[in-house]
């Protein structure tokens, strides 16, 4: 039996249907004869005493999320996001890198630092990938600081905000689809496949209203594994194995009848009757990955 | 040209620095050239900031990310500006460290650790900055601001002895009572420059947390240091 601790920050219980899947991580837990306990950024000393951390909070190198991963990696618990995931998969560069080391396809991207900031550079950047082209801060996640613009002065205005947090951003072609693949992966092995359909007359799965600060989802398609691409399952787990080990969401856009890597995420969002609805599985299997130590 | 046992490792090293450092048996480049090569090395990556993010640890993340050995990596970088992090692996690593908690929450700070306080914040962008608190009130302030409204956590460190703040320079101090301490720390983390906040009692240090600096207070006489010492910061790599 292994005692599991949940890193979870109070927003983790605002949407429904996410609070449902963390309930549903525990009924998993203790169904297989484990303890379940959400913790929170005021208990990080108690996790020492847990044999496993599953962080459900946001993960980035600089949130609380990193030191509580960060502590139970370095106390000997089996921990997902583990530091090294976070790591890479917080930062795009870094993540980009890997991928074009392992030669796994991804969405034609440079990028730049303050220095290249030069009209020459600018129009060079237009002149290879068109226009609009996507602009992305290297710390997105959940869709935001990813934005697109036709415009050299739209180009500088955005870098100026995104060069605020990061010395260095990404700039990518702009591939248009009707839905993003999303393959989530664990331990190597495929455990979901959805489509995360884009709005109507938007061009992300998250997008803001215009003039509000509240952001617009597109549907989530969920597909038995099984019925899923070959082609798509075998390029999400090669991008995960560029990353390393753990649990990912990659997203993918089909072009061609080609599977190219737009990201690969630690910590994907799992959300009842959405990623789950296919293949109720994965709760346990996630829970028996993290109770194997 | 290279001599003596300095050979074995000389030609292996290649400085990426913006700062005015100087070796006659490196080569060195600057980041900016750096990152847009392929440059395959033993790399030396001497800047005054490694915080995530910066040109300092994208300059290791490139060195990495080429299979490349890098001195500081992107973890030990990261886990040096996360002062609990620090300190966890600091007291692995066999370094006095002060007493302390992380939390959010005013009472636990008392329960875990005695006034007077000093309290550092855990926030994004938050860079060795800390107050003293001497009492609740003021604990209750330092947590507010510290940690954005209770957004993010704190690291309270129980302060018993006098803070000291001294320059590290590839492991090297100023100071005489904390150079032992700044060597075990550098052996640890690597950060070839970087400030350490130390309290010390009876002429014993105890680490507190680890901030970068910015170039305008590397002096010349820091430079030189660094300049003389990028020889010997070849033993470090593997």
């Amino acid at each position: 039996m292994a005692n599991i601790a949940c890193f979870v920050e109070t927003y983790n219980f605002l949407d429904k249907e996410e609070a449902e899947a963390l309930e549903r991580f525990q009924e998993a837990a203790e169904s297989l004869g484990h303890s379940f306990e959400f913790i929170t950024k005021r208990s990080l000393r108690r996790i020492p005493l847990y044999d496993a951390l599953f962080i459900r909070a946001t993960t980035d190198p600089s949130y609380t999320a990193y030191i509580a991963s960060k502590i139970a990696w370095e106390n000997g618990l089996r921990v997902l996001d583990n530091p090294h995931s976070i790591q890479v998969c917080g930062n795009k560069i870094h993540m980009y890198k890997l991928l074009q080391e392992a030669e796994v396809p991804f969405i034609p991207t440079i990028y730049l630092t303050k220095g290249d900031m030069h009209q020459k550079t600018i129009e060079d950047v237009f002149e290879k990938f068109g226009r609009p082209l996507v602009l992305k801060a290297p710390y997105t996640s959940f869709s935001k600081y990813v934005e697109k613009t036709r415009s050299e002065s739209g180009f500088r205005q955005i870098c100026r905000r995104f060069f605020r947090r990061s010395e260095v951003i990404v700039v990518q072609k702009f591939m248009p689809t009707s839905f993003d693949w999303r393959v989530g992966v664990l331990d190597s092995e495929v455990l979901y496949v959805c489509k995360y359909k884009i709005p109507s007359g938007r061009w992300k799965h998250g997008t803001k209203l215009r003039g509000s600060n509240r952001i617009v989802w597109g549907n989530t398609q969920t597909l038995l594994r099984e019925e899923a691409p070959q082609a798509l399952k075998e390029r999400g787990i090669s991008a995960c194995k560029a990353i390393g080990d753990g649990l990912f969401g990659v997203d993918l856009k089909e072009i061609d009848g080609e599977f190219i890597v737009v990201e690969v995420n630690d910590n994907p969002s799992i959300y009842a009757g959405e990623e789950d609805r296919k293949n109720p599985d994965i709760y346990e299997r996630i829970i028996a990955y993290l109770a194997k130590y | 040209m290279c001599s003596g046992h300095v050979v074995s490792w000389c030609s292996l090293v290649l400085v990426v620095s913006d700062l005015d450092v100087k070796n006659p048996e490196s080569q060195i480049v600057g980041s900016g050239t750096f990152l847009k090569s392929r440059l395959q090395d033993r790399i030396l990556n001497i800047q005054p900031d490694y915080r995530y993010m910066r040109i300092g640890y994208y300059v290791s993340m490139q060195a990495e990310v080429m299979g490349c050995q890098v001195i500081p990596n992107c973890q030990d970088s990261l886990d040096a500006y996360k002062t609990p992090i620090f300190l966890l692996r600091a007291r692995k690593a066999g370094i006095a460290i002060s007493p302390y908690v992380v939390s959010d929450n005013v009472k636990d700070i008392m329960f875990e650790v005695d006034f007077p306080m000093i309290i550092f914040p855990l926030h994004p962008t938050s860079n060795g900055g800390y107050k003293v608190v001497h009492s609740e009130g003021s604990l209750y302030r330092a947590v507010k601001s510290l940690g954005m409204n209770q957004k993010y956590p704190v690291c309270a460190e129980n302060l018993f002895g006098r803070l000291v703040s001294v320059k590290s320079l590839l492991g090297s101090v100023g100071d005489p009572i904390v150079a032992e301490m700044a060597a075990k720390v550098y052996e640890e983390f690597k950060l070839p420059v970087c400030r350490l906040i130390v309290q010390v009692v009876e002429r014993k240090p105890y680490l507190c947390s680890l901030a970068s600096l910015h170039s305008e207070e590397l002096t010349p006489e820091d430079l030189q240091v660094l300049s003389e010492r990028i020889g010997a910061a070849g033993k470090y790599f593997g």
